[in-house]
C-alpha cells in the first residue's frame, strides 16, 4: 500500500471512532481531522484511555505513558502522526 | 515457675487481635511461655474485616486453617472497583470495563501464590474471627487474660520489663524476658516512649457500619463477583466506599475521604455518610433499602509510622508498629505476617538467651521491604488514581498487581508494576501538557514517608 493510502486509511479509521465514541455518531458540522479535540472538550479522562486501548486493538501500537501529552493528541492529524511513528518503531516502548 | 526464676513469662503480649494472638500461637507452639493481655472481652467488634491470600501461609503454620475454613465465613474470591465514570451500558457497543478508568475485577486465582493452596481468602466478622484466632492460641498452651488492659510497660531493667496492668482496682506488675506489642491502632509502646510519627501525607478518615438486605448483586457489574470486596469511587477526590460481605445477608460499608472533608460537615456523621453515597445514585439507591444494623462508627488519625520497632526486649507487630490506608485489606495480613516473622526472630533469640534488639534484625528489615511496597502501592494509588485500573487493565501489569493485591510482599522484590507506576507518575508530573496532569491526586508522598524504622 502506498503511504498516502496508508495514511487516509488510518485517517479513516482515527475519524470513525471519533464519529462513533466522540460525537455519538452525530453529524457535528465542521468536524475533521483537524478539529482540535481537546479544545472542543472532546476527549477527558476516560476517552483517553479508551482511546489508547482502541489504538493498541486497531493498530497493535502502545502509546508510552510519556507520548500522552496534549501535542500528540491535538487532532487526528496529531494522533496519526502519533500511530504512524509508533508503528515504524521509531518510538521507544517504554510502560 | 521454677525457684529463682524472676520472670512469670518468656513473653508478654500487649493485645489479643490477630497480631498477638498469632504470635502467641508460634510462640506457644515453640514451647515458650507466653501470655497475652487483652484489654477487651471477646467478642467484640472492630475494622478491617477483609483479608487477603496472604494470611493463608500463617494460618497453616499455626494451624487455624481449618476452624477458619469452616468458620462460616463468606469466601473472597476477588476485588472489584466501580466508578461513577462509567456510561450508561445503553450507550456502549463495547465493554467499557475493559478499557474505562476506575472500574476493574481481579480474581485471586489469575496468580499462583506461594504457600496459598486455595483461590480465595475471606471477609470476615472480626468479633468472631478474632475469638477464633485467640482461643487457637490458648488451645496451643498461651495464657490468656482478657479484660485485662496493659497501660505500661516499665523497661527500668531492659532484660526484665515489665508489664504494668489493672485487674479491677488492683495494680498488677508482670516481669517477663520480652514484651510484644500488639495493640494494634492504640501504638501503647510507639506512644509511651515516643517514637509514633503520625504520616505526613495520609490522614484519611472512616464511617462504617453494617447494613442488612443490601441488594449486593445490583452493585456489581458482573453478578458472579457480588460477593468480590467492593470498592466503589465516589466522584470526589480520594474518597471511596468498601462493600464488604458479612454474611449472607449481612455487609459491611464504610466511606473514606480527607479528613478535611469530613469536617466540613461539622462531624455529623450521619450526613456525611449519606451526603457522600448520594454521590452515586445507584449506591445510595441500594443502601435505602437496606436496613442499617449498627451504629455508624469513625475512624481517624490511623496513619502513621514508628521511628523504630524493635529494641532491646521488644518488638512491635501489626498495627502497633504501622498503618497506612485500609485501601487494600492490608491491615490482618500485616498483622499475621508481621508476627510470623517477629515469631522466628524470637524463637531464635529464646533459644540463645538473648533477647536484645540485633535479635529482631531479620524482622524489621523484612517488614520494612513489605510496608514499603505496601506504601508506595497505596501512594501511588492516590497519587494517580487512573494508573491503578490502567494497569490491572494491561496484560504486561496485571500478575504484578494481583500479587500486591494478594499482599505477596515480604518475600519478594518490588514488583515491576510498582517501579512502572512510579515512572509514570513521575513522567506525568514532569510534564503539565500530559493528558492525565490534571488527575493528579493532591496527596503526594515522599520517599522520606516510607517505613521510618
Amino acid at each position: 500500500m502506498s503511504p498516502t493510502a496508508d495514511r487516509e486509511l488510518l485517517l479513516g479509521k482515527l475519524a470513525d471512532y471519533a464519529k462513533r465514541e466522540l460525537l455519538d455518531d452525530k453529524d457535528v458540522e465542521g468536524f475533521g481531522t483537524t478539529t482540535p479535540l481537546l479544545e472542543w472538550g472532546l476527549i477527558n479522562s476516560i476517552e483517553t484511555a479508551r482511546l489508547i486501548a482502541f489504538i493498541r486493538e486497531e493498530f497493535g501500537v502502545r502509546v508510552p505513558p510519556a507520548e500522552m501529552v496534549s501535542r500528540n493528541f491535538q487532532d487526528l492529524e496529531r494522533i496519526a502522526d502519533l500511530v504512524s511513528a509508533l508503528r515504524d518503531g521509531t518510538e521507544q516502548e517504554t510502560p | 515457675m521454677s525457684d529463682g526464676q524472676d520472670y512469670d513469662y518468656d513473653v508478654g503480649i500487649i493485645g489479643g487481635g490477630p497480631a498477638g494472638s498469632t504470635l502467641a500461637s508460634y510462640l506457644a507452639k515453640a514451647g515458650l511461655s507466653v501470655a497475652v493481655f487483652e484489654g477487651e472481652v471477646f467478642p467484640r467488634e472492630h475494622v478491617g474485616e477483609s483479608l487477603v491470600p496472604a494470611v493463608i501461609p500463617v494460618m497453616h503454620e499455626i494451624g487455624v486453617i481449618s476452624k477458619i475454613e469452616n468458620g462460616g465465613f463468606p469466601r473472597k474470591y476477588g476485588a472489584a472497583w466501580t466508578s461513577a465514570d462509567t456510561r450508561p451500558t445503553s450507550t456502549l457497543d463495547f465493554d467499557a470495563g475493559s478499557h474505562g478508568l476506575g472500574v476493574a475485577e481481579i480474581a485471586y486465582e489469575e496468580r499462583e501464590q506461594e504457600g496459598v493452596d486455595r483461590v480465595y481468602a475471606w471477609h470476615v466478622d472480626r468479633g468472631r474471627f478474632d475469638q477464633v484466632l485467640l482461643k487457637h492460641a490458648e488451645e496451643l498452651g498461651a495464657k490468656v487474660y482478657q479484660g485485662v488492659r496493659v497501660n505500661r510497660v516499665d523497661f527500668a531493667d531492659p532484660a526484665r520489663p515489665v508489664l504494668q496492668a489493672r485487674i479491677g482496682n488492683r495494680q498488677v506488675r508482670v516481669p517477663v524476658r520480652m514484651v510484644a506489642d500488639a495493640s494494634g491502632r492504640q501504638t501503647l509502646l510507639g506512644s509511651q516512649l515516643k517514637v509514633k510519627v503520625p504520616d505526613p501525607v495520609f490522614n484519611q478518615y472512616a464511617v462504617h457500619t453494617w447494613f442488612e438486605g443490601l441488594d449486593r448483586p445490583a452493585l456489581a457489574r458482573r453478578p458472579q463477583d457480588a460477593d468480590y470486596i467492593h470498592v466503589h469511587f465516589l466522584p470526589q477526590e480520594d474518597t471511596w466506599v468498601w462493600q464488604i460481605p458479612i454474611t449472607e445477608t449481612i455487609t459491611s460499608i464504610g466511606v473514606v475521604t480527607q479528613k478535611a472533608r469530613f469536617r466540613e460537615h461539622k462531624d455529623n456523621i450521619e450526613a456525611f455518610f449519606w451526603d457522600s453515597v448520594g454521590s452515586r445514585p445507584e449506591l445510595l439507591d441500594a443502601l435505602k433499602n437496606a436496613e442499617r444494623l449498627r451504629p455508624f462508627k469513625t475512624e481517624g488519625d490511623y496513619s502513621y509510622g514508628m521511628r523504630k520497632i524493635a529494641d532491646d526486649g521488644m518488638v512491635l507487630i501489626g498495627d502497633a508498629a504501622r498503618f497506612v490506608d485500609p485501601i487494600f485489606s492490608s491491615g490482618v495480613s500485616v498483622a499475621m505476617n508481621s508476627a510470623r516473622l517477629a515469631a522466628k526472630d524470637i524463637i531464635a533469640a529464646h533459644a540463645a538467651g538473648d533477647f536484645r534488639k540485633e535479635r529482631f534484625e531479620n524482622y524489621v528489615g523484612t517488614l520494612r521491604r513489605g510496608v514499603n511496597i505496601w506504601y508506595d502501592f497505596i501512594s501511588m494509588y492516590y497519587r494517580l488514581n487512573v494508573l491503578f485500573t490502567a494497569f490491572i487493565d494491561d496484560p504486561r501489569y496485571r500478575k504484578d498487581v494481583i500479587q500486591m493485591l494478594q499482599g505477596d510482599v515480604y518475600d519478594a522484590d518490588e514488583p515491576a508494576a510498582l517501579t512502572a507506576m512510579k515512572e509514570y507518575v513521575a513522567a506525568v508530573e514532569a510534564d503539565p501538557t500530559h493528558l492525565w496532569h490534571r488527575h493528579l491526586g493532591n496527596l503526594k508522598a515522599s520517599s522520606s514517608a516510607l517505613a521510618l524504622f
